[in-house]
């Protein structure tokens, strides 16, 4: 203090008579230690005036304030026996039985089971924008895959996630949500087991992109479905937030257990391929009509070392894919479309097939394939022994039919003198329907009446397929068994075996290998047995 | 015949003084409750200071609230208690030499003056504390009651919320104020006009510049009014030269008078 601001005589007499003055309306002891304890003051003006005129107040507060000072530390339960500690107690119990109960959720998940992994993913853009199918109008964002609530302790990001086999599942409508779709894939094919993979797909996006929210639900029930939608909601929101609008919207509810899984089977007998009912693989059936051996009884696997019958072009493959064709083949090879590939791409696809050796006249035909009756799909679909509702699966498709083609040829070419040919549809292939490709020597022999149809089976597919195939393709590298189901549920089974290799070993990439591998032989005509005499037929003349 | 009454004042003055303690019971409690660990120890302590307090009660002048008083020694017990805990053993802070003897005198504060000399100094309270009243803010009063009483500026501060600045700013202003009030108003309080008028010829013969009148307070000191700025410092610099005695006999002798 300055010494001009030091109080004079006069002054500290005066302060000392204030003082006396004070000292008649001193503070009670509680008001002190109320004071000592920094709580809030009651008539907090008065006894502010009354401790500033009142020394022994002040030196009573002072002391109070300079004891719990003094008092010294020690663990938080021994500071005090009074109601502090029995809060503290209460918050520190709360504390732990919320720890608690988020641990058990996190790890248990909502219905006290299960384990849930939610992530966020991009997808493709619009399908819209997917139908012409430029690969690169499809590349999607970076991944934004995160591990929301329910997600498994450093467990990986789920991997899975791809657009397939669509399935809607139950969404909780919100206000303002436009559209969603919930879709369940099954995640092991080999042994369909309750793992499945639900994916959520909002098309409103405020960058135009698409994103997907997927949950990865072990043993999914039809029940938990309403809850899972609730999560993803709470994951869409999360999404939002983060700059992303994810919008939900109303949906049909079905259990995923109701999606067909691309089981054992599913690939060749599902997806097209020809094989009667019954015939085991690996057997190519040959077929004589009308004593000219010039049907193909079916498209089927082979076996190593199993029997191969003859076929009406003398041994030789009709597809190109694993085949040793070439110039050089009796008869004519379809060299594009892949024919390892039963799903097509192209709304006008070029059938086109190399020249053949043999001097024979060959009709290329291109037919549309009626559905067959839902039963036989259906128990073309099943390998389990469970029938599976396939119309849940793929609505409005029909699959190969079970008996010959009926329909008139789209396109029909007749080939000779050894040049390349090529057929082209007149008019797109609709989406969803199923096509009989056939080569044919002329003059055409009588089909057997009973005689299952020859030909090698493709399939259009829809845009949505299309738009999931580009996706698969697109996440190949970052979710390969996604893609392999995407692509191999697509009839892509060249390109689901080529994403396959992005998978980790193990029991399920090589249960998917050899699934895969036996569809594509599936679609690969037999070789001929050593030794066997290729039938040429001859050439006719023209 | 006396006997009998005597009994009966002695029995009814442990009763009053048993209320006495009993209403300190609670109180005692809760202190205890958040000072002490075990609840066990809390409530040995509170009987012990009332065991203290019911002893030593003859000790108490009644110059504060009785409460205040058992607080004292309530402190005390609880400073023997921490040295006493084994676990706390060795962790205390010791407390400063001014808390210290604060915690040993319950009593310290009082002042140990005569019936008149109290009486003066309620009546000089009761004059100067309606000055305050009148030119002081609720600030300034606090400022001024508590520098005046020996506290620091920085103490005022910390013991008032406010920045040791403002203080200071709120220190001279209403330290200036109240000098001209009381001159103007109350020369008694500062020992009388001619106690004054001698400290101003004093101030005004003051061979440090600092200390001699400007002429612009020599020109407010005859006329106040025109000029209460510089007539508000002017009776500051007076105030220097004003004879403790003068202030004090004079106050004696106008409460003695009066």
């Amino acid at each position: 203090m300055d010494r001009r601001d030091e109080p004079m005589a006069a002054e500290r007499r005066w302060g000392e008579a204030l003082a006396a003055r004070a000292a008649e309306t001193c503070l009670e002891a509680d008001e002190l230690i109320a004071l000592a304890s920094s709580r809030p003051w009651r008539r907090r003006a008065a006894r502010l005036d009354h401790l500033s005129a009142c020394p022994r107040c002040r030196a009573a507060l002072r002391d109070l304030r300079a004891l719990d000072r003094a008092r010294p530390g020690g663990p938080w339960w021994r500071a005090s026996a009074g109601p502090a500690r029995g809060l503290a107690l209460a918050a520190a119990a709360t504390a732990c039985a919320v720890v608690l109960g988020a641990v058990i959720a996190f790890r248990v998940g909502p219905s006290g089971a299960e384990r849930v992994q939610v992530a966020v993913a991009p997808l493709a853009e619009r399908a819209e924008a997917l139908a012409g199918g430029d690969r690169s109008r499809v590349a999607p964002p970076a991944p934004r895959a995160r591990e929301e609530a329910y997600g498994e302790a450093g467990a990986a990001r789920p991997r899975d996630i791809g657009p397939a086999n669509a399935k809607r599942l139950a969404v909780p409508s919100r206000p303002g949500a436009t559209r969603a779709r919930i879709r369940g894939v099954p995640l092991a094919p080999p042994s369909p087991g309750p793992r499945s993979l639900a994916i959520a797909e909002g098309l409103d996006f405020r960058d135009g992109a698409v994103y997907e929210a997927g949950l990865r639900v072990p043993g999914l029930t039809p029940g938990r479905a309403g809850q899972l939608m609730a999560d993803l909601a709470g994951d869409a929101r999360a999404a939002e937030r983060e700059g992303q609008a994810v919008r939900l919207g109303a949906g049909a509810a079905a259990p995923l257990g109701a999606v067909a899984a691309p089981t054992a089977g599913a690939g060749a007998a599902g997806f097209g391929a020809l094989a009667p009912a019954g015939a085991p693989p690996g057997r190519a059936i040959g077929r004589a009509a009308g004593g000219h051996e010039n049907e193909r009884g079916r498209i089927a696997a082979p076996v190593p070392g199993g029997p191969a019958e003859e076929d009406d072009f003398g041994g030789g493959k009709l597809a190109g894919a694993g085949g040793s064709g070439g110039p050089s083949a009796p008869r004519p090879l379809l060299v594009a479309p892949d024919p390892a590939n039963y799903g097509l791409l192209e709304e006008r696809p070029v059938f086109r097939v190399s020249p053949p050796a043999d001097p024979r006249l060959y009709r290329l035909e291109l037919l549309a394939e009626p559905a067959g009756p839902p039963a036989a799909r259906e128990q073309r679909r099943q390998d389990d022994g469970a029938a599976r509702p396939l119309d849940a699966l793929r609505k409005a498709v029909p699959v190969g039919p079970a008996g010959a083609p009926t329909s008139a040829p789209v396109s029909v070419l007749e080939l000779r003198d050894g040049g390349v040919a090529a057929i082209r549809p007149v008019a797109p292939l609709k989406p969803g329907l199923d096509y009989l490709f056939r080569v044919q020597p002329t003059p055409l022999a009588a089909p057997e009446p009973n005689a299952p149809p020859s030909g090698l089976s493709f399939r259009a597919l829809t845009v949505e397929e299309r738009e999931q195939v580009l996706w698969a393709r697109a996440h190949a590298a970052r979710a390969p068994l996604a893609s392999v189901l995407v692509l191999y549920g697509a009839g892509r089974y060249a390109e689901a075996l080529d994403a396959l290799r992005h998978a980790q070993p193990g029991k399920r990439t090589d249960a998917w290998r050899a699934r895969i591998r036996a569809s594509l032989s599936e679609r690969t005509l037999a070789e001929p047995p050593p030794g066997a005499p290729a039938q040429a037929a001859p050439r006719p003349s023209r | 015949m006396e006997t009998a009454p005597a009994a009966a004042n002695t029995q009814q003055t442990d009763r009053a003084a048993g209320e006495l303690l009993g209403r300190q019971r609670e109180w005692l409690a809760r202190f205890f409750a958040r000072r002490v660990s075990r609840r066990e120890d809390a409530e040995d302590l509170v009987q012990d200071v009332l065991v203290r307090a019911s002893a030593s009660m003859a000790a108490w002048r009644g110059d504060c609230p009785f409460s205040q008083w058992v607080l004292v020694i309530a402190r005390r017990a609880l400073c023997n208690y921490y040295e006493r805990d084994p676990y706390r053993r060795g962790r205390l802070v010791p407390l400063s030499p001014r808390e210290e003897a604060a915690t040993l005198d319950p009593q310290r504060e009082g002042t140990g003056a005569g019936p008149s000399l109290q009486a003066e100094s309620r009546a000089v309270a009761e004059r100067l504390a309606a000055h305050m009243e009148r030119v002081c803010t609720t600030d300034e009063r606090r400022v001024i009651a508590l520098t005046y009483q020996g506290e620091s500026l920085d103490e005022a501060a910390q013991f008032l919320g406010k920045s040791p600045s403002t203080v200071r700013s709120l220190y001279r202003r209403s330290r200036q104020k109240l000098l001209a009030h009381v001159v103007l108003h109350d020369p008694d309080l500062l020992g009388g006009r001619a106690a004054i008028d001698e400290a101003w010829a004093r101030a005004a013969a003051s061979e440090e510049a600092g200390e001699r009148p400007t002429s612009q307070e020599r020109s407010a000191w005859e006329d106040p009014r025109a000029r209460l700025e510089a007539f508000r410092s002017a009776c500051l610099k007076m105030a220097r030269y004003l004879p403790l005695a003068a202030v004090v006999l004079r106050a004696a002798l106008e409460h003695g008078g009066g």
